[in-house]
């Protein structure tokens, strides 16, 4: 009995309050931003200023508040910042990691820092922006949300699920593709869209046509040798079909002189090994609506609705050709068929000795098999005709 | 007094009635309240009436044995017809002859009537009403079904099982325990369900008590010796007579002690604290419904402070943000740790709890407001606590009043400290210790030789017909096979 108590005592002692800190003490970081400034990094923290919650404060205070600084490391970048903050840094609520373009390829102190720190999350989104910096970027405000990384990452999760042309990376997932083979990590490109005329203030916010905000431009991914591929919104969705990240989308198709739009409710994508004739087979299978018609077309036609699925079908694949004839022409194996294949039959490719990116994803070919599937018409029957107006 | 009665034991067997006069007549100085008659018979024979003015009932003394003794006017008078006369004409119901003293005063600390003549006594029943009526249960309130609950008088208490369980196996076994109060218990089983070893450990374990007085049942609780090491109660206590039954029904053995309105019931399982007689009022469904709620509260009650500590002082990563913006913006400006937040409107709560309990009801009112606006509005616009945790405090509170057995809410209690004071100095950690150790606790115990945890560990698939879900009568056909071996198809015996 004496030793346990004595044990108790002693693990108080030694164990106790480690890691304490009240709430009052912590400063909520929601985003973080790095760059390279003459060789050291450039580190922008945004900082939720929790006070505005409060019921009573009258004041119209700034929502997010900005701190950078510069380190040899990132570490001691963020280290040099509580000169200036006036409570500890707490990482684990980051939304945003915003990675400047300069900083690729070489991303290593990125990944060790937060993956070696015992205390991170890793389920933040990982974006890259090439015109703008980082730190003004998580300057802006933005209108209907609260801070601009919030705005950042509802953005990229309503864009990709709705649409399905933009890819967002999770830190994991960012970490896996960094250190698997025959895969390379896809960015979202954050762009502003930026009136000079406007300021970085409050005032920005009385104004109902905003002129400055922040958008989601096209997807890129970075060459071993640090040149930027840039994949535009059709590729995107290619690539998200492969990856099956599809889920409601839109296909856009012409019909003689208009165009119609289909939306797909859901999607699946498996994909097949046929080695011997170095040939992946995709097998998209997906279910469609018709959202808007414009054609003179009657859609209670058989022919009407054969063309419709064979149309959309064509579309699909002509994304995911696209995607994959970017890869191969940029030899880059940013669709991930690398690593499939090393899954998947691992002896097809020497992974280990050879690079992939160069001397195997040119033999490969892909053939796109699309089954689309159209349920639904809408309340319409038909377009609505000329002459319909002409009665009137 | 007690020195007198160890003399009298002491001394003379025989019931000499002169000795036993001057005994008593001493024993009046003491006893103010001791009335001693003597009626005189013709010119020799006297027959002397004892008994407490205090205890008995004075009509049922005029009417049924003065005016008996003072119709008969037996001429011929000899003490051996006037016996078989007493016994023919006296129309008093429960007489009984007394041939001790030890035994007379027995009777006479009980309410009788002790008649004594020539070297013999007899003694008549005229207890005086110093019992409660039956009232409504005041510690378990009933909605639906029975609402008749124990009160003081061992008696009624008996008769209120008894009217309900109308067999003759019902079988009673009779302890008098505490050598001043020399108060009666009663074990009550039903011989052909309960187990006879559980009966005879009952037995065993109470004639084994050495003390001074039972002024409760309660007092008999602590008296059980075990091996456990715990605070969770392994006799539960109820006021209810149909909860009574319903144990004895299972095979449970139930335990009544004089001027006592809780009744024990042994053995008690962990399932059983969550257990309610109104469960079975109501359809199955609701029944499970609600204990399942009560499950949920009382780990709430216990969990939830400590949660809250660890989440906002150790390891905010727990939280969504936006509840964690909600709770800084909220704490910034509380002068002090979020412990001492914490055990503060801790302390405030079971204050006020004591005092909402022991304050007459005049004063209830006052007392309440008083303690919402301190404990609600003004601490909070004070700066001195934050509204998240008197909402989290409040919570636990609701959740630990959900509980009336006292023994419970002290259980509960003693492990939200605990959990509380852990988690302050280790974080999540810290509650994840302090849960794994009562788990330990409360499957190491023991209640009456059987495992606290069943029906759940070991597991007993019949037993659990009753416990977290409740089942259909029609469904649940056989009685718990680890409470009773014989008779276990309910309906046969």
């Amino acid at each position: 009995m004496k030793k346990i108590i004595i044990v108790i005592i002693i693990s108080f002692l030694i164990a106790g309050c480690s890691d304490y800190k009240e709430l009052d003490e912590i400063a909520i970081v929601e985003a973080m931003g790095i760059e390279k400034k003459e060789d050291k990094f450039l580190i922008t923290v945004q900082i939720i200023n929790t006070d505005v919650l409060k019921k009573d404060s009258s004041v119209s205070e700034a929502k997010t508040f900005i701190y950078s600084d510069t380190g040899s490391t990132i570490f001691e970048a963020i280290r040099n910042m509580s000169n200036k903050t006036s409570k500890k840094l707490f990482f684990p609520h980051l939304k945003i990691l915003i990675i400047d373009d300069e900083i690729f390829p070489d991303t290593k102190g990125v990944i060790d820092l937060i993956t070696r720190d015992t205390e991170s999350m890793m389920n933040f989104d990982v974006v890259t922006t090439i015109n703008y910096s980082p730190n003004e970027i998580l300057k802006t405000i933005s209108p209907l949300v609260p801070s601009s990384s919030e705005s950042i990452s509802k953005m990229l999760e309503l864009s990709e699920q709705n649409n399905g042309n933009a890819y967002i990376l999770k830190f994991e997932d960012f970490l896996k593709d960094i250190v698997s083979n025959g895969i390379t990590p896809v960015f979202s490109n954050i762009s502003l869209n930026k009136n000079l005329s406007d300021k970085n203030n409050m005032d920005l916010l009385k104004n109902s046509s905003i002129n400055s905000y922040i958008e989601i431009d096209n997807t890129i991914t970075y060459k071993s040798n640090g040149e930027i591929i840039t994949l535009n919104k059709n590729q995107t969705k290619g690539l998200n079909y492969i990856r099956n990240k599809i889920k409601y989308s839109l296909i856009t198709l012409p019909c003689k002189d208009n165009y119609y739009s289909m939306e797909t409710f859901s999607s699946s994508t498996k994909l097949k090994e046929n080695l011997k004739n170095n040939e992946i087979i995709i097998n998209v299978n997906t279910t469609l609506a018709i959202g808007e018609f414009n054609c003179d077309l009657n859609i209670e036609k058989d022919s009407t609705l054969k063309m419709i699925k064979s149309d959309s079908e064509k579309m699909i694949e002509s994304y995911i050709n696209s995607a994959f004839d970017l890869a191969k022409q940029e030899e880059t194996d940013f669709l991930g068929i690398g690593n499939f294949i090393y899954k998947n039959k691992y002896k097809y490719f020497d992974f280990k000795n050879k690079s992939w990116d160069k001397e195997g994803l040119s033999k490969i070919n892909i053939k796109v098999k699309v089954d689309a599937n159209v349920i639904k018409q809408g309340n319409l029957k038909t377009s609505i005709k000329d002459n319909d107006y002409e009665k009137r | 007094m007690s020195m007198y009665i160890k003399q009298t034991i002491s001394q003379t067997i025989f019931m000499n009635t002169k000795n036993l006069i001057e005994q008593l007549n001493m024993f009046k100085k003491k006893a103010p309240d001791l009335i001693i008659r003597k009626i005189k018979f013709g010119p020799l024979k006297y027959v002397y009436i004892v008994l407490f003015q205090t205890l008995t009932n004075e009509d049922k003394i005029n009417d049924f044995i003065l005016k008996y003794l003072s119709n008969r006017s037996i001429n011929d008078f000899d003490f051996l017809s006037f016996k078989t006369d007493i016994n023919e004409f006296i129309p008093a119901i429960n007489k009984i002859e007394v041939n001790d003293k030890e035994k007379m005063f027995f009777y006479l600390f009980n309410g009788f009537t002790i008649l004594l003549f020539n070297n013999e006594a007899l003694a008549f029943e005229t207890k005086g009403a110093l019992d409660r009526s039956i009232t409504e249960p005041s510690s378990e309130p009933t909605v639906k079904g029975p609402k008749d609950a124990f009160n003081e008088n061992i008696n009624t208490n008996i008769g209120l099982v008894r009217r309900r369980i109308k067999s003759t196996n019902l079988s009673q076994e009779t302890l008098y325990i505490g050598k001043i109060t020399n108060s009666r218990v009663n074990i009550i089983y039903l011989d052909n369900i309960a187990e006879n070893d559980l009966v005879l450990r009952v037995k065993n374990e109470f004639s084994k008590i050495d003390t001074d007085g039972i002024l409760d049942s309660y007092y008999l609780k602590e008296f059980i010796k075990t091996q456990n090491k715990t605070l969770f109660p392994i006799i539960k206590s109820t006021e209810k007579p149909d909860e009574v039954c319903k144990a004895l029904m299972e095979g449970k053995i139930c335990v009544l002690v004089e001027n006592s309105p809780n009744v024990l019931i042994i053995p008690t399982f962990f399932i059983d604290l969550f257990k309610n007689s109104e469960d079975y009022y109501q359809l199955p469904f609701f029944a499970t419904f609600t204990r399942i709620i009560r499950i949920l509260a009382f780990f709430i009650a216990i969990i939830l402070p400590a949660y809250y500590l660890a989440v906002t002082t150790f390891d905010q990563q727990l939280l969504p943000t936006n509840l964690l913006l909600n709770f800084t913006s909220q704490r910034s400006g509380v002068p002090f740790p979020a412990l001492f937040e914490a055990l503060f409107l801790m302390l405030i709560f079971e204050i006020l709890y004591e005092g909402d309990s022991r304050t007459p009801s005049s004063r209830g009112t006052s007392l309440s407001i008083l303690g919402a606006l301190v404990l609600g509005d003004a601490a909070v616009n004070a700066g001195l606590v934050s509204p998240i945790m008197v909402i989290v405090i409040a919570i636990t509170a609701i959740c630990s009043l959900l509980f009336i057995y006292l023994n419970l809410q002290a259980v509960i209690r003693f492990w939200r400290y605990l959990l509380m004071i852990l988690t302050s100095f280790f974080g999540i950690i810290g509650l994840a210790i302090g849960i794994a150790l009562m788990i330990a606790n409360i499957s190491s115990i023991k209640s009456f030789g059987k495992p606290y945890l069943l029906p759940f560990s070991p597991f007993n698939k019949n037993g659990t017909k009753d416990a977290l879900i409740r089942t259909n009568f029609s469904k649940n056909n056989f009685r718990k096979s680890y409470l009773t071996k014989k008779n276990r198809r309910k309906g046969r015996l």
